[in-house]
């Protein structure tokens, strides 16, 4: 039994910054202040701006062809780093129709951007305070292919949250069109942005400096990475590095290593012999800055890089009897941490914090700090 | 009184502690007092508040965590890490707490993370109630209010 004790109200703040989301929802109930400290927007940000020694991963798996997909959190902690990995179940917002599918387009700050096809539902949710809500779709139809590309972006200034969504005006089929969801005023609106001819791959974007980053589809656009500004809402262009490969067959993902913007290439019909390389861009926006930071040179299957995570390990996918498997790699050590545990038929995989972030949008009772800290 | 470099500290039952500067102001409270006032730099530096064994726990962590002089060799993350967590393990409680206060007086930022994820880490799966009675806390609510709490987020409890 812990004794009590007398601890000033700046202290127990900082107690509290460093507790899961379950523990606080619970301790709501402690007392008034608690609960509205906790409740606290100023609070929600300062629990997000803590220190990370945990890091997690949220993956959306499918068993089979046919099955529900699945939830789960992957969570690693940098104090143990060779604990056993823990992947834990994640119930769905609300129940799902089994035959319905999903669709993750990005998370931010502890919040998850999903699609629903079939009923057809945009979903906002914190899976960490099992709160969600739908966002209206927006007014103006798009051809159903190429599916839009869509980001979830935060604004520091004004703590908002937006979404943003590029795809082809179901009209002039040529003509990209861009789309802006902000959860404050719970709407769309359509941005003025000339986005001719800037077909975007598809995967969820990158998130650096504030901007949204998508590669185009080089074979239909230029190459050139597209950087969605959050908060003025306007798109700039990025080069990408000029001499990395460019033959046929060449898969390129954006990952972030040590903050940076970068790039990992490689091409599928060498991915047996090696032959990965981690390009970087030390200086955000400037194309004389990048530079091959790593070759990698054997892997021994065919894996295909996903996302970066733990400030620049990138993880992979890879086939292995039937099931999709995950691996870590650490381009500073070479180090490779695979899940073995862990074989669905196929999943999605994105960075994930715990966050009290409210799916609603609200942003008050900053006076509740004082009244602890008092 | 110390030599140059050093500082005297002298905890509240009068115990004297001779410490390398850069150690010393690891705590930016005594750091703010050294810059403001030379008098401090030579004479000694009263720490309110702060018993001797306390002090002893607070010198042994600066001690470590200390900027290393350019000659030296810097310890590695992996060497603090350990030396944190050992630190941590053998407090008992009362000294834990009352190191809690005593980084926050004196502002030692690190030490203060530390031992608030040390408790954390502590009260975590905790009901609510033991919450109350660790932290001296009365319950303000009715059970009404209760209620409604719990029924936002009843998979929490």
């Amino acid at each position: 039994m812990l004794p009590s004790c007398n601890l000033p109200g700046d202290v127990i703040a900082n107690i509290l910054t460093k507790l899961p989301v379950k523990s606080l929802l619970r301790f709501k109930l402690v007392c008034k202040s608690w609960c509205e400290f906790i409740t606290s927007s100023y609070f929600i940000k300062l629990h997000l701006s803590n220190p990370i020694t945990t890091h997690n991963l949220l993956i959306l798996s499918h068993l089979n062809d046919y099955d529900v997909s699945e939830f789960s959190i992957l969570t690693q902690n940098d104090n143990f780093p060779d604990a056993d990995n823990l992947f834990v179940k994640m119930p769905p917002p609300f129940p799902l129709d089994p035959d319905e599918f999903l669709h993750v387009f990005d998370s931010c700050n502890g919040l998850v951007c999903l699609g629903l096809k079939i009923m057809p539902k945009l979903v906002l949710w914190n899976p960490a305070t099992r709160k969600f809500r739908f966002v209206p779709l927006p007014e103006r139809r798009t051809f159903g292919m190429p599916l839009p590309a869509m980001g979830l972006g935060y604004v520091e200034d004004t703590g908002d949250y937006k979404i943003v969504r590029i795809a082809q005006d179901y009209k002039l089929s040529e003509k990209m069109m861009a789309w802006v969801y902000t959860l404050s005023s719970d709407s769309w609106k359509q941005l003025d942005l000339c986005l001719v001819n800037m077909l975007m791959q598809l995967r969820a974007p990158v998130s650096v400096n504030g901007f949204l980053h998508w590669l185009t589809n080089r074979f239909v656009s230029g190459n050139f990475i597209v950087a969605f500004d959050v908060k003025e809402e306007v798109v700039r262009h990025i080069a990408v590095p000029d001499n990395y490969g460019s033959s046929f067959g060449i898969f390129r993902q954006l990952v972030v290593v040590k903050g940076c913007l970068s790039m990992v290439v490689f091409s599928e019909s060498n991915a047996m012999s090696g032959g990965i390389e981690i390009w970087v861009m030390a200086e955000y926006g400037v194309k004389g800055s990048w530079s091959k930071q790593f070759t990698v040179e054997q892997f021994g299957v065919v894996a295909r890089p996903l996302r970066s995570w733990k400030d620049g390990e990138i993880l992979f996918r890879y086939q292995d009897e039937g099931s999709k498997k995950l691996m870590s790699y650490n381009s500073y050590n070479k180090r490779k941490q695979y899940f073995s545990n862990f074989n669905p038929y196929s999943f999605q995989v994105f960075n994930y914090v715990e966050s009290l972030e409210s799916v609603e949008g609200g942003r008050t009772r900053e006076g509740a700090f004082r009244e602890i800290v008092a | 009184m110390a030599s140059k470099g050093n500082l005297t500290l002298k905890s509240c039952n009068g115990k004297e502690f001779i410490v390398e500067e850069k150690v010393a102001v690891m705590s930016t409270t005594i750091k703010n007092m050294v810059d403001v006032d030379d008098s401090f730099a030579q004479g000694v530096i009263p720490i309110i508040g702060v018993d001797g064994k306390i002090l002893a726990k607070l010198i042994e962590y600066c001690k470590e965590h200390a900027e290393a002089d350019e000659d030296e060799e810097v310890k590695s993350e992996e060497y603090l890490k350990k030396f944190d967590e050992k630190f941590v393990d053998e407090l008992n409680l009362n000294d834990l707490y009352d190191l809690l206060k005593a980084s926050n007086y004196l502002e030692i930022t690190k030490l203060l993370n530390l031992l608030c994820q040390k408790v954390a880490s502590m009260i975590k799966g905790k009901k609510p109630e033991e919450i109350r009675r660790i932290f001296n806390i009365k319950n303000d609510f009715t059970p009404e209010e209760e209620e409604e709490i719990n029924r936002q987020n009843p998979w929490a409890f």
